[in-house]
């Protein structure tokens, strides 16, 4: 029976092994998934959009390049928190040129830590057994998550729900020999929702508003992510997108969170610039949103164009200085 | 301590090297103190708890077989004890319960839960022990630690099986285990996080979409969601008593079996037979049979009677609450329809071919044990009312069949969540086909080798690792 048994759990850790190589190598095959695709494939942006969902979804980089010229890429991701920010952006360097111009989205929710995550189920791929960057961020971020370092294939397992998928969809792209992603400049254009009805149940989570606190952990990676660009010699711009006015007056401390912001990239070696779009006419009316951060098509039509005028005069007013 | 933890998986290695370089005749104490570290580890207060009812029960036995003239009283003076201490507990960990009043402290339902962890399942064994010494069944237990380790076996402690006193404490003197049972019981470890961790948590996330956020939902979506929820809570209970039956085969002690593929009734007093066996057989050895004896002269009715009081006390024992009271209601009323149509029915049976006779049966006993469970599973009336509003609108709510029902049960329309749903659906039905076979092996001892080998692969590769959920019948 011992024989047997151990044959049998020296049999599972073999193909446990196997199966984990597999996953590396399929996950790092899938164009569509973010994290892999921008560390395998030339992009080599001038600008890049980093962030959570709402640049994700507002942010067009051929909007962009149509009105500036500058070819860019949309870095983020849904729900990530800066630690995420700042793995992504890692590894698009490791692949890609430097962008001359880095557009961080920051806001209330940012630097609160309650809003956005570390979705770590995007970086599995890259942590192997030995110490890294990427694994200590993943750490730091994911304590419980150090049980994959015992055994083998448990960093996938652990989040399998999302990496199964991908790993399929990695295989197919292999087999198919696929290297153009689904969304290919790395923005997803939001299509079907008409009001997700965030609002609502945002007023009725905090029907005495909510009062935004600032977050040391986030603060910690959002000043990280300056570094990195000031290492790397990018030009981070931070900036804030319309959002709907109906809900300004449940979000207690926003202008004191915003003068916060305004001070700290102000004192970051002054050539932090803080954009805040706040005022825009679109952020009286359902009519250019989806949620209450979040602009629809027609919306971000009207804000892309804003935004890359105000960076084209931003230039040149930068340029005229220098 | 939880069986789906990485302090177990640790903890039961550790028992079982101590277990087996001990003497032989000092086992059971191995068992004790690991047993008694087991439940301190989940809650220390509760091992108060536990010692004080054992020692009550213990001794509360002791004197009904030595007393002549109070035995009497001294046997129901302790079952009042006990069922008011249970009507206690059920009642603390209800909404409306009294210190939830008082304090309004968040997360007291859990703390209570975990206070009293397994104190429903060992009170209703001290119940039957005290029932048989004073019926003169079985003679009072000598040894109060040993009646101790019965009340606190880590393998069965937080949701029985239920067993009786004289069987349990007889093996734990037995000799030492054989390879086959060793076997027996690893494979059924294994079949048990096999059916918690891929199936029942897999589950969990659909069912509770329509729980919670059901507003959204048509009646296609939500009648799914409610038929799950019942095969859920199956595979989240029998993985419980497999990992348990497993877990005491390792030590050489034979628990008994609890489920016996429920979802293959053709009725629902058959599914009574095959669901929650040890309960079941508790209610029927100490309330049921009891009751139809004393209301013998009164033919059908004292069935019915007893049919009724039975799921009543059956729906407290589950909890306080109108939910649980019409759930036991429902049964109730499905058996006494059966037992009044007995005749017609089999008069019917053989007028209709044999295949669709057992088809009709199959679905027919699933939905009307589906429907009770709405009410089971609901957290209380108004939202029963209101699921129940929701199955009588448009199959698909004002969307079509993608986003009101795939997507709906999926949990959106991403590739993602289809994915995760399509791979759910088609584990399930696989091992509902495959679940007579898949026991059998297990069970088999000596043959199974690849049968494990392919759970453990689809463990890692399906089960829920991250937020894995507390088994359900913990909280009873």
């Amino acid at each position: 029976m011992i024989r047997k048994f151990a044959i049998l759990i020296l049999s599972l850790l073999l193909l446990l092994f196997g199966m984990e190589k597999c996953y590396d190598f399929f996950l790092m095959k899938n164009v569509n998934l973010k994290s892999s695709y921008v560390n395998t494939h030339k992009i080599d942006a001038d600008v890049l959009f980093l962030g959570p969902c709402e640049p994700l979804w507002m942010m067009d980089p051929d909007l962009f390049q149509k009105y500036t010229g500058l070819k860019a890429y949309n870095l983020s991701t849904v729900h990530a928190n800066f630690a995420e920010n700042q793995l992504m952006l890692e590894l698009y360097l490791r692949a890609n040129k430097r962008p001359k111009y880095l557009f961080l989205y920051v806001t209330g929710e940012s630097v609160d830590g309650t809003f956005n995550v570390f979705n770590t189920y995007n970086f599995p791929q890259f942590i192997g057994y030995h110490r890294s960057f990427i694994k200590s961020i993943v750490q730091a971020q994911d304590s419980s998550y150090i049980y994959h370092e015992f055994f083998p294939f448990l960093k996938y397992a652990y989040y399998n729900d999302f990496v199964n998928f991908n790993a399929f969809q990695g295989l197919k792209h292999f087999l198919a020999g696929r290297s153009i992603p689904y969304f290919p400049n790395g923005y997803v254009r939001p299509h079907g929702i008409v009001w997700d009805g965030r609002l609502e149940r945002f007023e009725k989570e905090h029907p005495k508003g909510y009062t935004f606190k600032w977050a040391p952990e986030e603060y910690g990676y959002l000043l990280d992510l300056l570094e990195m660009g000031y290492r790397n010699d990018i030009q981070i711009i931070l900036y804030e997108s319309p959002m709907l006015n109906e809900i300004k007056p449940f979000l207690l401390n926003r202008d004191e969170i915003k003068n916060k912001i305004s001070n700290f990239a102000g004192e970051y070696g002054n050539n932090v610039p803080y954009w805040v779009f706040d005022t825009m006419k679109i952020s009286d009316s359902r009519d250019y949103f989806f949620s209450i951060l979040n602009t629809n098509n027609k919306g971000s039509a009207i804000f892309n164009k804003t935004f890359a005028d105000y960076f084209n005069q931003w230039q040149k007013n930068n340029s005229s200085l220098k | 301590m939880q069986f789906i933890s990485p302090l177990f998986l640790c903890f039961l290695p550790v028992v079982l090297a101590l277990y087996y370089v001990t003497k032989p005749a000092f086992r059971w104490l191995v068992l004790l103190l690991s047993s008694l570290l087991f439940i301190g580890i989940l809650k220390p207060e509760a091992l108060i708890v536990l010692v004080s009812f054992s020692a009550f029960t213990f001794y509360s036995g002791k004197l009904i077989q030595a007393g002549r003239k109070y035995r009497t009283f001294i046997f129901y003076s302790a079952l009042v004890v006990q069922s008011l201490s249970l009507i206690l507990l059920k009642y603390m960990e209800s909404e409306q319960g009294v210190l939830k009043l008082v304090f309004e402290e968040e997360g007291y339902r859990a703390d209570v839960i975990l206070l009293a962890a397994g104190f429903s399942f060992y009170t209703l064994q001290h119940m039957a022990y005290l029932a048989d010494i004073y019926y003169d069944r079985v003679q009072a237990d000598t040894k109060p630690l040993r009646f101790l380790l019965f009340s606190s076996f880590f393998a069965k402690f937080n949701s029985g099986p239920l067993e009786k006193a004289e069987t349990l404490i007889a093996q734990f003197d037995r000799p030492p285990v054989s390879e086959t049972l060793f076997l027996q019981g690893v494979q059924r470890i294994v079949l048990g996080f096999f059916k918690k961790m891929v199936l029942a948590d897999r589950l969990a996330p659909i069912v509770s979409r329509a729980f919670t956020a059901q507003a959204h939902h048509g009646s296609l979506a939500v009648a799914t969601s409610v038929c799950l929820f019942t095969v859920q809570l199956y595979f989240d209970f029998s993985a419980y008593s497999d990992i348990a039956i497993g877990t005491a085969k390792l030590f050489g002690i034979e628990l008994s079996e609890n489920f016996d593929r429920p979802f293959a009734s053709l009725s629902v007093s058959e599914f009574w037979r095959r669901w929650h066996i040890t309960l079941i057989r508790w209610f029927s050895n100490y309330i049921y049979y009891p009751l139809v004896y004393h209301f013998r002269k009164n033919g059908k009715l004292a069935v019915i009677t007893a049919i009724f009081a039975t799921f009543l006390i059956s729906g407290l024992w589950h909890g306080i609450g109108k939910t649980f009271l019409i759930w036991s209601l429902l049964h109730a009323f499905y058996l006494s329809f059966e037992s009044l149509t007995k005749n017609a029915r089999l008069k019917w049976r053989h007028s209709v071919p044999a295949t669709f006779y057992r088809a009709f049966s199959i679905l027919t006993t699933f939905l009307l044990v589906c429907f009770s469970n709405l009410f089971f599973r609901s957290a209380d009336m108004h939202q029963a009312k209101q699921l129940l509003t929701q199955l009588c609108s448009s199959p698909f709510g004002d969307q079509g069949f993608m986003n009101g029902f795939v997507s709906a049960l999926a949990g959106g329309g991403y590739q993602e969540a289809l994915f995760n749903f399509s791979v759910t659906v088609f584990l399930v039905l696989s091992f509902l086909f495959l679940e007579k076979k898949i026991l059998a092996r297990a069970n088999a001892g000596n043959r199974g080798y690849l049968q494990l080998f392919i759970l453990l692969v689809l463990i890692f590769t399906f089960g829920v690792f991250k937020n894995a959920s507390y088994f359900i019948y913990m909280q009873f």
